[in-house]
């Protein structure tokens, strides 16, 4: 077998064993990278020469009997929103064309320190605003399944890397579902922590209060290891929590006796059809696994939680974007006369519209004489919308719910902002109330395009809530290990 | 319905430091309209009991003791800025005073 | 109809904390004199993905500050982004405190115009982060008319607490004390080195004038007054150009006026074009700050002795006039050298006089801090209990003093060196001196033996000579005896 196709803890395992070179892993991968990228683009950065060498140190060190962590020799791919040190960190932006950050992100030394390879930083959206990685400045990815849909947005091009085989695992982040909307697309495991679970230091911020650094996989373990490592407190982060490290584990019945919760009402008529049918057949399996389904209501949730998030976001973004000048790192306009002419071009050249779209609306919600209406009553629905998720986490331990309403679309189809926002309407509650949720596989529509569903815990129930997705996505994984794109 | 006219947008734009091309003002402020007019669903709802900063469910900030820590980074920092001038970054002359 | 005006004047002062690492990094905040942007990390020159974590002694100066001012200290505090574009400011926005400040309704006592105490009122004082510095300058070096400025970050950062009164203040010279009364509390509480030149405290005024028939003129914001008297001279003519304008049944324009200190006179801002939408909104990568009962007592427990605290013990415990005690209490460590000298034994009076005279004004001589002073408090106090005691006189005193301002040594030594024996001139070596004055003056001996000289003037004058010439180290009592013993003789 190809050894790009093996799982994390297939390496780990075998490079103990001495089954095989860690620069050989490496190399797979980067020859899959080669041949699958001229379809794909899902790579803005590939770290080819520092990857091998890295790959090199640790066959030394295993060489030498060392054991370097609990990634040894695994390939990761970083959405290219987090910061790193040794390569271009761009945003897929021009404003950051070529930028290059002097520091890392701490999720990153934190893989560096468990002896993970980082391979290169994947497309996204620009500044991680979009649905669909196609407001990429640097053009779209495609998604390894059916190269004339889109991966998912905004992290799509960790979420193709991993489907396609690049590396078994990778990051991005998830401010209001994107995470959890490519996985679902590229038929992977992703998952948004717990908002301060993960440190956001090193991220490059699209909303503060919103973002969540998270990983892709195509297995339930691979997921367990790269959360275990990445999963601690940050002093360097003000928003991360100073908790005891998760403890992730994999059971035999985690859904054995558990309350299930299910919107079946309110999310009835919203589905394609194939998704209607995976999650009702979905729900089924809770039960014949041992769950109980619980109707629960999130009405406000589901009814405001757009307009709440549409207004909050861009606000946060709109005031965290306004550091891009050109003035101490990024493309500036080089033939400003004024530093007002130096903001205005070096902006208006460097944002693509969806950011402009977004800083704009952020401004505009933010501006005198309209915080009242907009930003403070959206800070009050998110309050009200967290409440409805408390109550409703009195009668269940999760809540089952598409992580989409459709599977992948295509590229060019949803051309609308708007609509594009209104698809967002299953992930985006959670990130208001800052809870973990994990997309996986369920199935796959009729023209073989992957289906995902969401567990959505409490805050602080990643552990549970991956055992039970290991749960029902297992039976996904071997298609999955098998990928898109051959 | 809130509608902000072309110039409203275009002073939006300028409050946010962003040049908006002709060309871009059209849809922009189609879109900006819509969007203006989905918030206002937020209107049917009861919000006066609500207070969004209180503190129970987020724990209070976290302090950090005053001992400093160099940081080696000054060289990576200041390279990355397209007008570096030895030790100083140059912008172009700030027209008026602040 | 005579018009008449009162004026109000309201400021918002700038202050520096000074604690060892900026607000929100772990930078120095020693950045006077430092090499540009040597002071920087990435945090506070806003790169892309970092985060702020709020330092504790910030917290613990700006609660003190507050206490100091009798403010009510709010235990739920929130800091929030003032969002603008400027150069110096590297994220486009300063995290300040805007909707819920750290302290708050406080007040200042200063002496009012009517020579009364008068309560300031402190409307807030909120905690937030400094800009950085924009150098202007063209190519050459010059400054004027360049096309281009240069930006220095190491201020950036740097924890500020800014204090904003009432329009309490009726004239310029208020506005001056109660600036002086600020810069001498921060002193004290050891939160600032409050140096407006230097600019650890900076003052921006409101002022405006309400008058007799209706009108109250549009407040003018008036910045740039870079020391004491600035402030006062700005203010001043300020007043004078408002109190013109609105005499002639002209309007004041509501504007910010920048006070240049060559020409004497506030000329108006070159606006910053655009509006002051400053967006505020709740940090959203700070929790909030909540302070409980037991923090606040122990911030108040460890504040120091405050200026008015300090001066009404000195007064009642060492019974010095008002004066002095204010001189003396100018600075907490002029107030502690002082004490540091009575506590080794010199007497409280002259102890003051010796501080407030002699020491004091070397200290300036050599440009020295009081924490440098090159006589220590205890030398100080056995060189004034010699005096005392009659050992020295206050003269030879005075010449010893003068000698270990040169040369740091013992007390011993500098006396020895002096050639200052002490009580040495006596008996023989006495009268030899008597009989050389005498000769030298023989005129002067004349007069007072033929008993014309009624009002001791000539003795006086001889005495004086005599102690010249022993240079002090005779006991004046014994010199008037031994020159009458001379005198009597024929």
């Amino acid at each position: 077998m190809e050894l790009y196709r093996l799982s994390a803890a297939e390496i780990v395992t075998g490079l103990k064993e001495r089954k095989f070179k860690c620069t050989d892993v490496v190399a797979s991968c980067l020859a899959r990278i080669k041949s699958q990228e001229p379809q794909l683009h899902a790579m803005l950065y590939v770290a080819a020469d520092t990857a091998m060498k890295d790959a090199a140190d640790i066959d030394a060190a295993i060489g030498e009997g060392r054991d370097l962590g609990r990634l040894m020799g695994v390939p990761v791919i970083l959405k290219d929103n987090i910061c790193t040190s040794s390569m271009p960190t761009t945003c897929a932006s021009k404003i950051l064309a070529n930028w290059v950050p002097p520091y890392d992100a701490t999720v990153v030394k934190m893989l560096k320190a468990e002896g993970a390879v980082i391979l290169g930083k994947a497309n996204c959206d620009e500044f991680a605003m979009g649905g669909s990685t196609e407001n990429s400045a640097f053009g779209p990815t495609m998604n390894p399944w059916d190269v004339s849909r889109v991966p998912g947005g905004s992290s799509g091009g960790s979420a193709a890397a991993v489907a396609a085989g690049y590396a078994p695992i990778s990051l991005g982040s998830d401010t209001g579902g994107s995470i959890r909307q490519p996985a679902s697309f590229c038929g992977l495991y992703g998952m948004k922590p717990t908002y301060g679970q993960v440190s956001r230091y090193g991220l490059v911020a699209f909303a503060s209060s919103l973002d969540q650094i998270g990983p892709f996989a195509r297995t339930a373990e691979d997921l367990k290891l790269i959360l275990s490592a990445i999963c601690a407190f940050d002093p360097h982060d003000s928003t991360s929590e100073d908790r005891p490290a998760p403890c992730f584990n994999l059971s035999d019945a985690p859904l054995r006796g558990k309350k299930i919760g299910v919107l079946t009402k309110l999310v009835d008529g919203k589905l394609t059809a194939d998704l209607q049918a995976a999650m009702n057949e979905q729900i089924e399996e809770c039960r014949r696994l041992g769950a109980e389904i619980v109707e629960v209501a999130l009405p406000k949730a589901l009814e405001y939680g757009l307009a709440c998030y549409y207004i909050l976001a861009p606000a946060e973004a709109s005031s965290n974007l306004a550091r891009y000048d050109g003035v101490r790192y990024g493309a500036a306009y080089g033939e400003a006369k004024s530093l007002l002419e130096l903001y205005v071009k070096t902006r208006g050249e460097g944002f693509g519209p969806e950011v402009k779209r977004r800083i704009l609306t952020g401004t505009y919600v933010l501006s005198s004489g309209f915080y009242d209406a907009y930003y403070l009553t959206a800070q009050k629905v998110r309050k009200v919308i967290k409440q409805e998720f408390a109550a409703a986490f009195e009668q269940v331990e999760a809540i089952l719910l598409p992580a989409s309403p459709t599977p992948a679309f295509k590229l060019g189809e949803m051309s609308v902002p708007l609509t594009m926002y209104m698809a967002d309407i299953f992930t985006i509650p959670v990130n208001l109330a800052g809870l973990p949720a994990i997309s996986f596989n369920t199935g796959f529509s009729s023209t073989g395009l992957p289906l995902g569903m969401q567990l959505i815990g409490p805050r602080w129930s990643d552990a549970a809530i991956l055992d039970m997705a290991a749960a029902l996505g297992k039976k996904s994984e071997g298609r999955i290990a098998e990928g898109g794109v051959r | 319905m809130p509608r902000l006219s072309k110039e409203e947008v275009m002073k939006i734009g300028k409050l946010a430091r962003l040049e908006i091309a002709p060309e871009e003002l059209d849809s922009l402020s189609e879109h900006f309209n819509g969007i203006l007019d989905y918030f206002s669903k937020l209107e049917e709802l009861d919000l006066s009991a609500v207070d969004p900063f209180t503190v129970e469910d987020t724990r209070p900030v976290r302090l950090r003791d005053d001992e400093v820590e160099e940081n080696e980074r000054r060289e990576a920092i200041l390279n990355q800025s397209p007008s570096r001038e030895g030790d100083f970054i140059r912008v172009p002359r700030i027209g008026g005073d602040k | 109809m005579t018009l008449e005006f009162t004026t109000v004047i309201g400021l918002e002062i700038h202050i520096q904390l000074n604690t060892k690492t900026k607000i929100f990094c772990s930078c120095s905040t020693d950045y006077i004199g430092a090499t540009p942007n040597s002071h920087i990390c990435p945090v506070c020159t806003g790169q892309p993905g970092t985060l702020p974590v709020l330092n504790r002694k910030v917290v613990e100066f700006g609660v003190r500050g507050g206490l100091a001012l009798h403010c009510k200290i709010n235990k739920l505090t929130r800091f929030d982004r003032k969002n603008y574009f400027y150069a110096d400011l590297p994220k486009a926005y300063q995290i300040t405190e805007y909707y819920v400040p750290l302290a708050e309704n406080g007040y200042l006592t200063i002496t009012g115009d009517d020579g009364q105490p008068r309560r300031i009122g402190i409307t807030r004082l909120h905690l937030e982060e400094d800009a950085g510095k924009l150098v202007h300058a063209a190519a050459d070096g010059r400054i004027v008319g360049s096309s281009q400025s240069f930006v220095d970050y190491n201020r950036g950062g740097v924890p500020l607490a800014e204090v904003v009164s009432e329009p309490d203040l009726a004239s310029p010279r208020e506005a001056r004390e109660y600036v002086s009364a600020m810069r001498q509390l921060v002193r004290y509480l050891g939160i600032s080195d409050g140096d407006m030149e230097k600019g650890s405290m900076r003052v921006d005024a409101n002022i405006s004038q309400k008058v007799s028939d209706g009108r109250w003129g549009n407040r003018v914001e008036v910045k740039n007054m870079n020391s004491l008297k600035a402030l006062e001279r700005a203010l001043e003519y300020e007043t004078l150009r408002q109190r013109d304008l609105l005499a002639r049944g002209e309007r004041i324009a509501q504007e910010t006026r920048n006070w240049d200190d060559a020409d004497g006179i506030t000329t108006p801002s070159r606006s910053k074009e655009e509006s002051n939408d400053y967006r505020y909104f709740p940090e959203p990568d700070l929790p909030p700050l909540l302070l409980d009962e037991k923090y606040i007592e122990a911030v108040k427990a460890s504040m120091p002795e405050l200026p008015s605290a300090k001066r009404e013990r000195f007064l009642a415990q060492y019974k010095l006039p008002v004066e002095d005690v204010l001189v003396l209490t100018e600075t907490p460590e002029l107030a502690a050298y002082y004490e540091n000298v009575v506590k080794a034994g010199g007497d409280p009076v002259r102890s003051s006089n010796w501080v407030r005279t002699d020491l004091i004004r070397a200290l300036k001589e050599q440009s020295r801090d009081i924490v440098d002073a090159p006589i220590s408090a205890e030398v100080l106090a056995e060189l004034i209990q010699l005096v005392d005691g009659g050992k020295i006189s206050t003269t030879a005193a005075k010449d010893v003093f003068e000698k270990l301002l040169e040369t740091p040594t013992t007390l011993e030594e500098a006396i020895r060196t002096c050639g200052i024996q002490i009580g040495a001139v006596a008996g023989d070596k006495l009268r030899e001196i008597i009989i050389a004055v005498a000769n030298a003056n023989a005129d002067v001996v004349e007069v007072v033996r033929s008993g014309q000289d009624k009002k001791d003037k000539k003795l006086k004058f001889l005495m004086g000579l005599v102690m010249k010439e022993s240079r002090g180290q005779a006991k004046p009592d014994e010199v008037l005896k031994a020159l009458n013993e001379f005198l009597a003789k024929e």
